[in-house]
């Protein structure tokens, strides 16, 4: 397959382009629905006995997670239905360009316009707080350390929302959060098989011993520490290299992949 | 341009298409007929990519349509049967589609769009049935695409616009394109389609030239099936009965396309045989 046929900017300019036309109503009442929450937000804050000076920061934290795996989860609607599915997947474009389309805008496109849009609501927010109640909170400042991070975590949470948003035909949020939970969940119980298989011996029964149990401080483990450092260092590398290639790749095949059957 | 070798499609576990071959030329308007549930949306929908056969080769314009390359994608438009359209006007919805047809006449689409007298300031979502299909051949043809699939296009279209359809369609034919009309609404699409297919049972059981047709098979008016000999298909009419016989004389008696759509489908072994040149008699 020749290279433009696989990727050209042209084609994923236009893409970018019909996705936020199409969804510019969508982004006005989520953006909307944002401001009203910070407002009410911003007046408990400012009312409370001991006003945070990170209120943004927080808000930041939880308008990227929950409204961004909201969008991301409802990326690909289009697919699951019959008649919005062909016209989707007939456009001419390649099958990568209207993967990446979806994944830049829910991703860097979201994140962006998060930044943006808090910034400019936290500016209107506290300058019709200081002319109605003579009071504000701090605006919210973009650029720090917490913020960055907060986006870098969420690109790496994002990329199994959008996984679920291709997987999952009808409630792609609610099915992708059950699904993280039932791996959580059964990893967790291998991780106690395995526990009761290494430890075996203080053990009394299956699940309970007298005089073992875990704590989560790592420098409590019953390993050397410098072990533990490395566990960690590794975990965190597995962490931000892993996930998300992983879960956009098999992203991108299962699109590739589908079809439109009579059925659906 | 198209061609088909052995597809198989099975749905549901029914075998939809078993080893179906085809050869399609461009500068043809193809009729596809075929019953209810023959499988004609399934083959048009994996002509354009979107459903992938089980096995067989298929090539449309040299490419695998499964493969969805936007070479092939930019060649092709697909008028589905049913659809949803955004709420924008025309003229957002050319802004926003029409740049990723590289040879969008957009003078022929809005032409299209007066000549079928839609709206140009009402929301695509508030047209009607019959208006969003007006609309979604106006933006197709205006495309220039050379591969039109157009599945049961008249479906939902009133009278007047059923002819203004045919009257579009056959003056944007050109020597590129090749226009698909899947219906089985075969009088709608009467001297418009040339060649016949015929679908069945997983099958193309008649592909044939409307002028080879009227060369082979000719219909008579008979008071009694008794006085007509090799009979290939009969219809019972008020005043006797509507047969269709091999074209002995070369008579110019065009047999029209539900007559032989029902003739083909009741009795294919005999329409074959008289196709090539044999006895029909295998009459029914």
């Amino acid at each position: 397959m020749k290279l433009n046929s696989f990727l050209s900017s042209k084609r994923l300019f236009l893409l970018v382009k019909r996705d936020i036309i199409s969804n510019k109503l969508a982004i006005l009442v989520v953006f909307g629905a944002i401001f009203v929450g910070v407002y009410l937000n911003s007046l408990i804050n400012i009312y409370s006995s001991t006003p945070s000076s990170t209120l943004y920061s927080s808000l930041f934290a939880n308008i990227i997670f929950i409204s961004g795996f909201i969008i991301t989860s409802i990326q690909f609607k289009e697919i699951h239905k019959k008649e919005t599915a062909q016209d989707y997947l007939l456009i001419p474009a390649s099958t990568f360009e209207k993967f990446l389309s979806r994944l830049l805008l829910s991703t860097i496109g979201f994140a962006l316009l998060a930044l943006a849009g808090l910034t400019l609501m936290s500016y209107m927010v506290e300058g019709i707080n200081t002319l109605i109640f003579g009071r504000h909170s701090i605006p919210f400042y973009p650029f720090s350390g917490e913020v960055f991070k907060a986006i870098a975590h969420y690109f790496v949470a994002q990329s199994i929302f959008f996984l679920g948003a291709i997987y999952f035909r009808k409630y792609n949020f609610i099915k992708t959060i059950n699904s993280i939970f039932i791996f959580l969940f059964a990893l967790a119980i291998l991780g106690v098989i395995f526990t009761r298989i290494v430890y075996h011996d203080i053990f009394s029964e299956f699940l309970r011993s007298d005089n073992f149990y875990f704590q989560l401080h790592l420098n409590s483990l019953p390993i050397e520490s410098d072990r533990a450092r490395m566990l960690v260092r590794t975990a965190k590398i597995l962490y931000w290299i892993i996930p998300a290639p992983l879960f956009w790749t098999i992203s991108y095949f299962r699109l590739k992949e589908t079809e439109v059957k009579n059925a659906l | 341009m198209i061609t088909i070798e052995k597809l198989n499609f099975d749905y549901k576990k029914k075998k939809l298409f078993k080893d179906l071959s085809l050869d399609l030329k461009h500068g043809s308007i193809y009729g596809l007929l075929g019953k209810n549930g023959a499988g004609k949306t399934t083959f048009l929908k994996i002509l354009a990519g979107l459903i992938f056969p089980e096995s067989g080769e298929i090539s449309v314009l040299g490419f695998t349509p499964a493969e969805r390359n936007p070479d092939f994608l930019k060649e092709l438009f697909f008028l589905p049967e049913e659809y949803t359209l955004p709420g924008i006007k025309a003229g957002e919805y050319k802004k926003i589609y029409a740049p990723f047809y590289p040879d969008f006449d957009e003078e022929r689409f809005f032409e299209l769009i007066s000549e079928f007298n839609l709206p140009e300031d009402s929301k695509l979502s508030n047209f009607s049935y019959g208006q969003k299909k007006k609309f979604l051949l106006s933006f197709g043809i205006a495309s220039n695409s050379r591969i039109l699939l157009l599945d049961e296009p008249t479906n939902g279209l009133d009278i007047p616009t059923k002819t203004r359809f045919r009257k579009i369609v056959a003056s944007s034919q050109s020597k590129e394109r090749i226009i698909i009309i899947s219906t089985h609404q075969v009088r709608d699409v009467e001297h418009l389609i040339d060649p016949v297919l015929i679908l069945d049972e997983g099958r193309i059981i008649f592909n044939e030239t409307m002028d080879r047709v009227a060369d082979i098979l000719t219909v008579e008016k008979v008071s009694s099936l008794s006085d007509t000999a090799d009979i290939l298909y009969s219809e019972n009419e008020i005043d006797g009965y509507k047969v269709v016989v091999k074209n002995r004389d070369r008579d110019q008696n065009a047999i029209d396309f539900e007559t032989l759509f029902n003739a083909v489908i009741t009795n294919p072994h005999g329409i074959q045989s008289a196709f090539n040149g044999g006895s029909p008699n295998e009459t029914k």
